[in-house]
């Protein structure tokens, strides 16, 4: 290969690679343009470049590729510095030691050191930490968790988790906000959004306390959830059937007689694409049924056809909802 | 991109990317010379060919393969008018392999195909990463940005890297084929 067209295969890699871009300029293409025509050997290599990138999108099903992109999402799940990413993926490296060799767990124990996890908008994720509790952690969710030979913490950052806690003689917290949820072996859930905290539980017991801004504590009995913000008490109240509560741990979104706002709220927490509702009295229309966490495409279906609703995909990340 | 895109609503945005682009790629194929009177049957037939791509690649991608398409179809004009009388069928370079590929044709593309992977598995980390985020799950470029925590330049440069490499798996430098 000459120089000129090494030349030519480095400049039009560099090409496509901008025109796949969502921000090309009118000025950028007539760039582009005069780039192409400009010799045949150009064109001729951008036209193969081309081609490559089309002919990998065969690979899509390749076992080895397809696990590679799977390593990639963990490794690279945003919210920030690419530092944390890489420390989920350590971490959970970690933990599928923890649950295949029952032996190997306690190499992990007591190292004192915090782990990060995160998973990124529409992924959930099913972890088992060393001392055998049991996390599911849903969409846009991080979560450190510190586990030492005194106490086993997390702190919830922003998100969702439900937690199965092992049983173990070193007490078990979780932080959030300005609370923190203190548990005697039992099953709850933790969801943070902001400085809103909201703690429900499943079975067993759980004590709710409140540091900074004004005190205050609870302690919950099985259906019951506990609320609390950036300042004021806790407000405790039942949570309603616990099964529905939970069924985003099994993928799938339970909504009875609920606000089509609230349903969207939810649903979006779960999608790049936001689905926005054109006119506000349409966040007040009620709606039940069972819906597949992350499967937009399918509510958008169900609205289309049960309530009469029309749909417009108004730009790459959101989608108009009107009568 | 989200696969589940309703097909009404990616036709919309077909039919408005070919009123856009229209004159761009008239433009772009004058400057390749092509005379001016076949300038709307080329791309005509470009967009027509585009239009098999609608439903499996992302409306971020469609210039960039519009262009390619374009590059093809002048060639296979060209190819036609030197080689073969008129009126009979060319010998089209197609843009995908097609699926009823002779035995020989499937061989050689597993053989590709392997070769594609290599290269793709061969690549740094994050610039593999990139690479499957948008090839793979057809993610955008500030998508892929934000869960890399990189700007979105540093992605086209990954990508651009990516390219070559699958270009220099599929035909290494040095061994010119043409």
């Amino acid at each position: 290969m000459s120089r000129t067209d090494d030349i030519a295969r480095r400049r039009a890699a560099d090409w496509f690679a901008r025109l796949l871009a969502s921000d090309v300029s009118e000025r950028e293409r007539e760039a582009f343009g005069r780039w192409c025509a400009a010799s045949e050997a150009n064109a001729d290599a951008y036209a193969a470049i081309a081609g490559d990138h089309d002919f990998a999108r065969r690979l899509a099903d390749d076992p080895a590729i397809v696990a590679a992109t799977q390593k990639a999402r963990i490794a690279y799940a945003g919210h920030g510095r690419s530092a944390v990413g890489r420390w989920a993926a350590l971490a959970a490296a970690a933990l599928v030691v923890v649950a295949i060799g029952a032996g190997g767990w306690r190499l992990y124990r007591d190292t004192g050191s915090t782990a990060t996890f995160a998973t990124a908008v529409g992924e959930q994720r099913n972890m088992v930490l060393s001392d055998g509790t049991r996390l599911v952690l849903d969409t846009a969710t991080r979560l450190d968790a510190r586990l030492d030979g005194n106490a086993r913490e997390l702190v919830l950052r922003e998100g969702r988790i439900d937690i199965d806690v092992a049983r173990d003689p070193r007490p078990f917290s979780v932080v959030s906000g300005r609370g923190v949820v203190r548990d005697v072996g039992t099953r709850f859930e933790v969801e943070r959004h902001g400085e809103d905290v909201r703690v429900m539980l499943m079975s067993g017991a759980v004590n709710v306390s409140l540091g900074a801004g004004g005190g205050g504590e609870a302690t919950l009995a099985p259906g019951q959830q506990a609320r609390f913000g950036a300042d004021g008490g806790i407000v405790v109240a039942e949570a309603g059937a616990i099964a529905d509560a939970a069924a985003w741990t099994q993928g799938t979104l339970v909504f009875k007689q609920r606000r089509l706002g609230d349903l969207i709220a939810e649903v979006n927490r779960y999608s790049t694409v936001q689905i926005r509702l054109a006119d506000d009295s349409l966040a007040e229309l009620r709606v039940s049924g069972v819906f597949r966490v992350g499967d937009q495409a399918s509510l958008l279906e169900a609205l289309r056809a049960g309530w009469s609703l029309s749909t417009k995909q108004t730009s790459e990340h959101e989608i108009e909802l009107s009568r | 991109m989200p696969r589940f895109l309703a097909r009404e609503d990616n036709a919309e945005r077909f039919e408005r990317f070919v009123r856009e682009c229209g004159p761009l790629l008239a433009r772009f194929l004058g400057r390749m010379r092509v005379r001016e009177d076949d300038v709307q049957d080329v791309a005509q037939e470009s967009f027509a060919r585009l239009l098999r791509y609608r439903d499996q690649e992302p409306p971020d991608a469609w210039t960039a393969l519009l262009y390619r398409i374009a590059i093809n179809v002048v060639r296979d004009r060209a190819r036609r008018e030197r080689h073969a009388p008129v009126g009979e069928p060319s010998a089209a370079v197609p843009e995908a392999v097609s699926p009823d590929a002779s035995p020989e044709q499937h061989a050689s593309d597993l053989e590709a195909l392997a070769r594609a992977r290599d290269a793709i598995l061969g690549l740094p980390p994050r610039c593999r990463a990139v690479y499957l985020m948008h090839r793979v799950e057809g993610l955008s470029y500030p998508e892929i940005a934000r869960r890399c925590g990189i700007s979105t330049k540093a992605v086209e440069k990954h990508m651009s890297h990516a390219l070559r490499a699958l270009r220099d798996a599929r035909e290494p430098p040095g061994t010119d084929s043409r």
